[in-house]
């Protein structure tokens, strides 16, 4: 209980430090975002940036946006005029953890029974479409994979849309390919996992003392030989619910991940670090999460 | 009687044994060759437009050619030549300092140990685009303000030495967790004791007994790392963040072949051979990596 209490205190103590070496990572940086408007007056521009702080030295900044961000505002956008960070969060956000989460049980659903029929019948057909599909999804990066399924499944056989947002027709293609290119990786540690546990010497015991198959495998073998997937699902639900850049622009999907990588071509600073501080969140909380599930999955790991 | 042999035979005889992993190398060879000679072998240049735009696969041009009827097997060769060199670069830079940065961790232990490894979980938690992307961007408000200016030829350059060493800079951070764990375990171990106790210092320990001992697991990471930087290079160009035209990589080529897909006229080549040759690659990397990993595995004895 202790290290529950230390790991919850820690989550938004780091993500704030993360934070805060983003914002300052942010203004080192040279030029203003204000820098390609029109040349106006120079009053404006400093009024602009007097609006922004911007005019203030970078110890006062720091405090004003710190001040901002523990209540939870992370500031105006300096792109999207009239928009704040949180007003766009909450607008791409439920599109990215929709496509997110989707793609989540598209990895686990096909990579778990595909890694653990491979680890069971090596050799066999199962095995070899494990094999094929892990080289796949490390070999062929998604944004061939993207392209190609709308190649393939929109303009040649026209059965779903090419791209935008919207019906369930919409979400195939892209949970597609966002899901496969991690359901690759799923099924390669399940693979690894289970095949290491069953070689190891407690499965002989539970085997010995006369369990049935069907039980040595749900209750004994999976349970410790998807561990290394459980730990895998932490940083790639971070990755997948932040959304998928390359996803979001192949299928013109307006999520988070095309507004964070624009970021830096706008020199948006607040919406980088805003966005930044939401990863580091989920990925801290994802992670303090899996922690937890593995000491009540493998008896051998105890928190104290 | 036989010589007994030596670990590094046994190594080697192993990797002979796995078939795929040798073909592997020999198709790696083969495209290290091919990227290298490049242009003096296909007798185009690869940066030089021609008359004839899109035309499909022909004898002359076996991969047909671009929008600038450039020819794209001379182009895919010269690409291969830098998707390589990233691959290589970026992962020496991070092999240098994960590998430095994860002995000495492990070897002083303590607290340094702690706040290092923490360092580490910080830049864990931070999206690793973002470390590029801010260099890339203070880079070019640097290039702009100076270079051009004084000296322009210098721009592309620094470009990509830059691009290089932050992907580099950017990967570390594994090879650093795994080393550290590997040399937590070494050592404590009697021979690296006795080796302290004959009053070595820790550079001739580090150097000595713990760094040939942790080579195997080093070198079949690294294995997995270049694959993995060509990857990211790949990703950044798709950005429009990596390789700047004329020059290519198989990044830059296969965005560009993508964009030109379109349901009226496919031109498959564009993007099919970039995109067969990126993955043939990675495939290649992969099997050789998985061939070292079975090779160097100090286990496989007995």
């Amino acid at each position: 209980m202790n290290f529950v209490l230390r790991r919850l205190i820690q989550v938004p103590l780091v993500a704030l430090l993360v934070a805060s070496l983003c914002f300052f990572l942010m203004h080192i940086l040279p030029g203003s975002p204000f820098d390609r408007e029109r040349a106006g007056p120079a009053a404006a521009k400093a009024a602009v940036e007097a609006r922004y702080h911007l005019d203030k030295p970078l110890p006062v900044q720091y405090l004003y946006w710190l001040s901002d961000v523990v209540r939870g505002d992370l500031g105006p956008s300096l792109k999207y005029r009239n928009h704040s960070v949180n007003d766009i969060l909450a607008q791409t956000l439920p599109v990215s953890f929709t496509l997110g989460w989707l793609a989540f049980g598209v990895a686990l659903g096909v990579g778990v029974p595909l890694g653990a029929w491979a680890a069971l019948r090596p050799g066999s057909w199962g095995d070899w479409c494990a094999a094929f599909l892990v080289l796949l999804g490390v070999c062929v990066p998604s944004f061939i994979v993207g392209p190609l399924l709308i190649l393939i499944f929109s303009l040649k056989l026209g059965w779903f849309p090419a791209a935008l947002w919207g019906g369930v027709s919409n979400a195939v293609l892209p949970v597609t390919a966002l899901g496969l290119f991690f359901a690759a990786r799923v099924a390669r540690l399940a693979r690894e996992g289970i095949t290491e546990t069953l070689r190891s010497e407690f499965i002989m015991a539970v085997r010995a003392k006369g369990a049935g198959e069907f039980r040595v495998l749900t209750r004994h073998a999976f349970r410790t030989g998807l561990l290394p997937v459980v730990s895998y699902c932490g940083p790639m639900l971070a990755d997948l619910l932040t959304g998928s850049f390359v996803i979001e622009t192949v299928f013109q999907i307006p999520g988070t991940g095309t507004f964070f990588i624009n970021a830096f071509n706008n020199k948006d600073y607040t919406m980088i670090v805003g966005i930044t501080l939401l990863y580091a969140v989920l990925l801290l909380s994802l992670n303090l999460i899996v922690d937890l599930a593995y000491a009540w999955l493998d008896p051998r790991v105890r928190h104290d | 009687m036989q010589p007994t042999p030596t670990p590094n035979q046994r190594a080697w005889r192993r990797f002979r044994g796995q078939h795929r992993a040798v073909w592997a190398t020999v198709f790696l060879g083969l495209v290290v060759l091919g990227s290298l000679l490049g242009p003096s072998l296909t007798g185009f240049d690869p940066n030089a437009g021609g008359e004839l735009q899109y035309a499909a696969p022909t004898a002359a041009h076996w991969c047909g050619t671009d929008v600038h009827g450039r020819d794209l097997l001379t182009r895919l060769l010269v690409g291969t030549r830098i998707s390589l060199l990233v691959g290589a670069v970026g992962a020496a830079v991070a092999l240098v300092i994960g590998v430095i940065w994860g002995m000495t961790a492990a070897y002083v232990g303590g607290r340094v140990d702690n706040l290092m490894m923490r360092f580490v979980d910080v830049l864990y938690s931070l999206p690793n685009i973002l470390f590029v992307m801010l260099g890339l961007i203070t880079l070019e408000a640097f290039s702009t303000r100076y270079l051009n200016a004084h000296a322009p030829e210098l721009v592309a350059t620094l470009h990509l030495t830059a691009l290089f060493v932050l992907i580099g800079a950017v990967s570390w951070l594994n090879m650093a967790r795994i080393v550290r764990g590997q040399v937590l375990s070494l050592r404590t171990r009697p021979f690296v004791l006795a080796s302290q106790a004959l009053g070595a210092g820790h550079i001739r320990v580090l150097a000595r007994q713990i760094l040939p001992n942790i080579l195997g697991v080093v070198i079949v990471y690294l294995s997995l790392t270049i694959p993995a930087v060509i990857l990211y290079e790949s990703f950044l160009s798709f950005l429009g963040r990596g390789i700047r035209p004329p020059q290519a990589s198989l990044g830059t080529l296969i965005a560009d072949g993508a964009a030109q897909l379109n349901p009226l006229r496919i031109r498959w080549w564009l993007v099919g051979f970039p995109a067969g040759l990126l993955a043939s690659l990675l495939l290649a990397l992969t099997f050789i990596g998985d061939g070292l990993r079975v090779a160097l595995d100090p286990k496989a004895d007995r």
